[in-house]
Parts: structure tokens; sequence; C-alpha cells
């Protein structure tokens, strides 16, 4: 694995938060935080097709009510982060039974030298270990705060 | 895009993500997800290469066998495979993912990204 410094809250911009996700399955999940990212329809169909192939594949939820969906295409040029929250929560076949609240939706493209696709998926995976049910994340009401918030996490990391 | 190319970016894809499950299952594990039902995407590659015209899998094979990545991007007006510059009017055709185009230096089959 690659050396290169990974900024959680650097690579979320606010627009890629949604802090109202609305679905009520997996799959709704998994479109409403597709459309986060600025593409085209046809790109958001072939991304929501992989996406669900590698939840097909096992649960990305890794408990705690934090699931990364996660996966490599083509239809990108660049790594895109996007985070999103569910109210209610949503069942994404979780180790702990859990619903999942917080969404950290990571797609980089095949080509990446600098291997910035397993360092992120690693950093969240790690920040979202040691994140308590009481965690602001869970309640604050802006992208802003949210961000601003990753990177609070992230010095403790 | 021509259905076609979408259904060779889509396998594209599916095989990348068997790829690195398989080459780093234990990684993926040590986050915390599952790697349980590889023979969903194995039934889902099937299911997709049979949609593929023959000719036009035939020569994904081919390729995949040379290079490893038998589909890339074109970032910028340059293929990400071989690194040369495509004609500028064949960049600037805005009709470009709607046909099956090869690299005329390598041969593999191009995706042009939106930028």
């Amino acid at each position: 694995m690659g050396s290169a410094p990974v900024s959680l809250s650097g690579l979320l911009k606010p627009g890629q938060v949604n802090l109202g996700l609305r679905a009520a399955s997996r799959d709704g999940i998994l479109k409403e935080l597709i459309g986060q990212a600025p593409l085209s329809e046809k790109a958001h169909q072939i991304l929501l097709v992989n996406l669900r192939q590698r939840e097909d594949l096992g649960s990305t939820d890794i408990g705690r009510g934090v699931a990364i969906p996660h996966c490599r295409s083509l239809m990108l040029n660049s790594l895109t982060l996007i985070a999103g929250r569910s109210k209610a929560g949503v069942d994404f076949s979780s180790i702990d039974k859990k619903p999942a609240r917080l969404f950290f939706l990571i797609i980089a493209p095949p080509h990446d030298p600098k291997n910035l696709y397993l360092i992120t998926l690693g950093k969240i995976a790690q920040l979202a270990k040691d994140l308590e049910p009481s965690d602001p994340l869970y309640t604050v009401d802006t992208p802003g705060e949210f961000i601003g918030r990753i990177a609070e996490l992230e010095k403790q990391l | 895009m021509h259905p076609q190319l979408e259904l060779l970016v889509t396998l594209h894809d599916l095989e990348l993500t068997i790829k690195e499950a398989t080459e780093d299952a234990a990684g993926q594990k040590a986050l915390g997800f599952k790697i349980e039902g590889m023979e969903h995407l194995t039934k889902a590659k099937v299911e997709v290469e049979k949609q593929v015209d023959k000719g036009i899998m035939d020569r994904y094979y081919k390729l995949r066998e040379r290079y490893g990545r038998p589909v890339v991007p074109v970032i910028n007006g340059i293929c990400c495979g071989c690194y040369i510059r495509m004609p500028t009017a064949q960049s600037s055709d805005n009709e470009r993912n709607q046909r099956i185009t090869n690299c005329g230096n390598c041969g593999r089959f191009l995706y042009w990204v939106s930028e």
C-alpha cells in the first residue's frame, strides 16, 4: 500500500454530503448516494449496477451503523467520496444486525497509481471503528458541520 | 452510450471487483467487509458476456490477455492505456461514446470520461 496522505475532509465537498437520505432499502440508498455525483444518468445507472454487485459479494456495512459502499469504475477519472445519513437507518446486512445510518460511498477509477482507493477505504474504516453512537456526525445539521467533524476525527487517528 | 460499449464497461468494472476481492480478500476482511458471494459475481459476469457480440467479445479477451485491462478511459484526449493522444476530431465528437472505438495505437476499447 502506498503512503500518499489522504484527507477525508478534503475529499468531501458540501454538495457530496446528503444528511437527509430518505430511501428505506439498500438499493435506494445506493441510488441516492450516487445521485450526489455530478455524472450523466447513464453513468449513474452503470455505477448502481457495479455497487449492487459489490454488495452481492458481501455487505460493506462494517457495523456500528456505518456502511462504506465502494467500487472502482471507468465512469470516473478521479476518486470521489460521498457521505450520507439516514435518520431511520437501513438494513445493509451488517455484522451486528444494526441498521446503517451513516454511509460513505467511495468510487475510484481503475487507474490509481497512488493507491488512494485502498488508503481512503482504510481510513474511513478506522474512523468508523471508534465512532460513538452519540457522535455529532449523527446530529449535525449542515454538510459543512459534518465535514468539520470529519476533520476533527481525522486528527485523532 | 452504445449498448455494447455499456456492456464492455460493466464487464470491465465487474472483473475488477472480482480481481480485487480475490487478490485482497484478507485486506478487505480486515477492514470489516464481507467477502462471501463470489458465485453471484461469477454468474453476473457470464450473463454480461452472453450479451456481447461474439466478435467484440473475442477482441476483448485478446486485449485482456495482452494488456490486462481491455477497456480504458480517454482523459483530456489521451488514451489511458498507451498514452497516445487521440485525433482532435475524434476527441471533440459529442457522440464518441455512441459507437465502439478502439485506440488506433494499442487497440484497446475506448470510453470517453465526462470532463
